[in-house]
């Protein structure tokens, strides 16, 4: 039962870090909360419904669909309004809750305008079928997988230093030569294309996306939030450690607490709460994209 | 009169005098006049609308009541709150519950959702002490979502507070009694559609004028000011002997009674209490509908909260009436419904960032001038940040201070 729960926990818990780490890439680097983090979440899903749901295709296909829909509209969305008001920390706020709402509803007209399907209801498969133990594994194999390869791009390539620089003062980068338009549309697509993998698998493991997919349990746009204030505002080693709290947290409230099953989506938001109010800057508040 | 020295005479009746000469219509500026008609206009609406029509337009008159609630704290002292819905939805649930499940009068119902809405403030404001930008950001976020949650956990029963439950997802089983209606529990009861529709109309008027009056007297009080200086510079209020805390949690325990209120009478006025209606389709969407209606009115002014949602409900109807079939996609435009007003809300926030009402004083003034061959008056005649910059110029600060940026 413990052991099950610890697994289970595991699982999830790998799904959030790559729901949060893009989030994180672009708070720490632009120093923008982009709220329309739950629209690519489920734009993405979204993609994987129409490659593999109404197109037939393999679920492989609707995941790289998904993934690379993502890394367009965060780039998209970087070059078409954020660059124009980066100056601008509230406007821009508030423009990414237009547009992740917008996203949202274009989801909802789209798919029940021109595709007729429920949008509370697009079916997405698990990316492997046959088992969801198996599903299960590779969701969190290839979340660490690509948190490595996000840690080996960000430590050890030129470009990914460069991030750092900007991270760390946007200024004193471009002093060195570094482009920092060219590095925030970086930080734009990378954060679009894994949360649009992760609208993916998460469709695929709740048994189905919605258009409000972004902010019903558990949540996803929230739980990013979340878990980028437990690790510590832009710190990517932070917010993988803060998605297995918020992950190990939920599944032993859930299981374990007296009518914990109601409790799914509303034990990692008291958490936090309780977290704000006692450490605000995080686990490992105050440093750069690591 | 006699000019006295301001430690002349007797006090109350000076201040008498001065409110009294602030009312004179004559005197009063051309914007303020512009406004009072507005106003008037809003009430005379019913003389030339049919009753379908002021059924329609009735939702915006709370939409202008929740937008001003959302400038009142986020506008006026720059904390922003991103749930603002949590307080109507308080408001709006507790007063249905209170009259539908308690069997108290729709007045007492009213009062006690607005004093626990005003409460709901208490329990905000009190963290946003604590935490700045971001944070702050997040937790008025939660809010809202806890509530949705609440919902549906207590759902068939609330023990001592809510016996019948909350409803989940559907909202609230019954409709509370109406302050107009044709049931014999309404507290003025009437026949006829026409009279219905009026008593409706005008108890969500009443209730408009109400809170315009509330959040115009304040904000345009000394405390309104001290707002004002909270939002420019936290350190410059305190350094003068104002605790800015005690400031911060009036702003939000009025924006939550106003909000609650608000909610409380759109029950009653024959809206619906569930959480689409209160907290929107998309749980959190009324709450950013809101800031992007006080924002593309002009944050920070209440007027523009009011002129705000007149224009979004506008863009929204336009959209709707718009039935005209799109060629490549062969659906109807008004099935894109709300895609293109949100459209227009980004627009907006990109290229007036300051809002339209502020925006269109800064017009009128220029044109008045050259009109009458004056001047024409500076860009800024006040000098310093529009509400929205020195808004910006905080978040940024924080924002840079939590990820430790160095960006001088």
């Amino acid at each position: 039962m413990v052991l099950d729960t610890i697994l289970s926990a595991a699982f999830i818990s790998a799904l959030y870090a790559v729901i949060a780490i893009g989030f994180t890439l672009i708070f720490g680097v632009g120093g923008i909360l982009n709220f329309a983090h739950g629209g690519f979440i489920t734009l993405g899903a979204f993609s994987a419904y129409i490659a593999s749901g109404y197109f037939g295709l393999p679920i492989f296909v609707g995941l790289l669909a998904g993934t690379l829909v993502g890394a367009a509209i965060g780039g998209a969305t970087y070059l078409g309004v954020i660059r124009y008001v980066r100056t601008r920390p509230v406007t821009i706020l508030i423009l990414t809750f237009v547009i992740g709402f917008f996203m949202m509803y274009f989801v909802r007209v789209f798919g029940r305008e021109i595709l007729g399907i429920d949008p509370l209801n697009i079916p997405v498969d698990p990316v492997i079928g046959f088992s969801s133990f198996a599903n299960d594994v590779f969701i969190f194999a290839t979340s660490w997988l690509l948190i490595g390869a996000l840690f080996y791009f960000v430590n050890y390539t030129r470009t990914g230093r460069a991030i750092i620089a900007v991270s760390m003062s946007d200024k004193g980068a471009s002093l060195v030569g570094i482009d920092s338009e060219r590095i925030n549309l970086i930080t734009w697509v990378l954060a679009g294309a894994f949360a649009g993998y992760a609208g993916v698998l998460l469709a695929g493991s709740l048994g189905g996306g919605s258009w409000l997919m972004s902010i019903e349990p558990p949540a996803p746009l929230v739980l990013s939030f979340a878990i980028v204030i437990l690790g510590g505002l832009g710190s990517i080693k932070g917010s993988v450690v803060g998605a297995y709290i918020i992950g190990f947290f939920e599944t032993f409230t859930v299981t374990f607490a007296p009518g914990g099953s109601q409790l799914a989506g509303i034990s990692s938001l008291v958490l936090l709460l309780v977290f704000l109010l006692v450490k605000p800057e995080g686990l490992f508040g105050r440093e750069a994209a690591e | 009169m006699a000019t006295k020295t301001p430690f002349e005479g007797n006090t109350k009746e000076r201040r008498r005098e001065a409110v009294k000469e602030k009312l004179q219509f004559s005197e009063l500026a051309l914007r303020h006049r512009i406004g009072v008609y507005g106003v008037v206009l809003l009430g005379l609406f019913p003389t030339f609308l049919t009753p379908l029509e002021l059924d329609a337009f009735r939702p915006v008159l709370f939409f202008m009541m929740f937008a001003m609630s959302w400038d009142v704290v986020s506008g006026y002292t720059g904390q922003l709150s991103f749930g603002h819905a949590f307080f109507f939805a308080i408001g709006g649930y507790g007063s249905a519950v209170v009259t539908t499940q308690h069997g108290l009068p729709v007045i007492v119902g009213i009062v006690l959702a607005t004093v626990v809405a005003a409460l709901g403030g208490l329990l905000i404001g009190i963290p946003a002490l604590r935490l700045e930008g971001p944070y702050l950001s997040l937790v008025t976020l939660i809010a809202p979502l806890l509530l949705y949650q609440t919902f549906i956990l207590f759902s068939e029963s609330l023990p001592l507070f809510a016996p019948q439950g909350l409803g989940g997802t559907g909202g609230l089983p019954t409709q509370p009694p109406q302050v107009v209606g044709f049931a014999q529990d309404a507290l003025i009861t009437v026949t006829g559609n026409m009279s219905w529709a009026l008593g409706r109309y005008y108890t969500a008027f009443a209730a408009f004028l109400l809170v315009l009056a509330v959040c115009y007297a304040v904000t345009r009080s000394s405390a309104g000011t001290v707002f004002t200086a909270i939002r420019e510079d936290e350190n410059a209020v305190r350094s003068s002997g104002l605790n800015p805390a005690k400031f911060k949690i009036f702003a939000f325990v009025l924006a939550g009674a106003v909000g609650g209120f608000a909610g409380a009478m759109f029950v009653h006025a024959g809206g619906f209490p569930n959480t689409e209606n209160l907290l929107g389709p998309g749980r959190i969407d009324l709450s950013i509908q809101v800031i992007i209606m006080a924002i593309i009115g002009g944050m920070g002014t209440i007027v523009g909260a009011v002129a705000g949602a007149l224009l979004f409900a506008l863009t929204t109807e336009l959209v709707n009436a718009l039935t005209f079939t799109i060629p490549v996609l062969g659906i109807e435009f008004a099935a894109l419904d709300p895609l293109p007003t949100f459209l227009l809300a980004m627009l907006v926030l990109v290229y007036l960032p300051d809002g339209v009402v502020p925006e269109a004083i800064r017009r009128g003034r220029r044109m008045r001038a050259r009109y009458r061959g004056e001047e024409v008056p500076e860009p800024e005649p006040t000098g310093g940040n529009s509400p929205v910059q020195s808004t910006i110029q905080k978040y940024r600060e924080e924002i840079n201070d939590i990820i430790g940026r160095d960006n001088k």
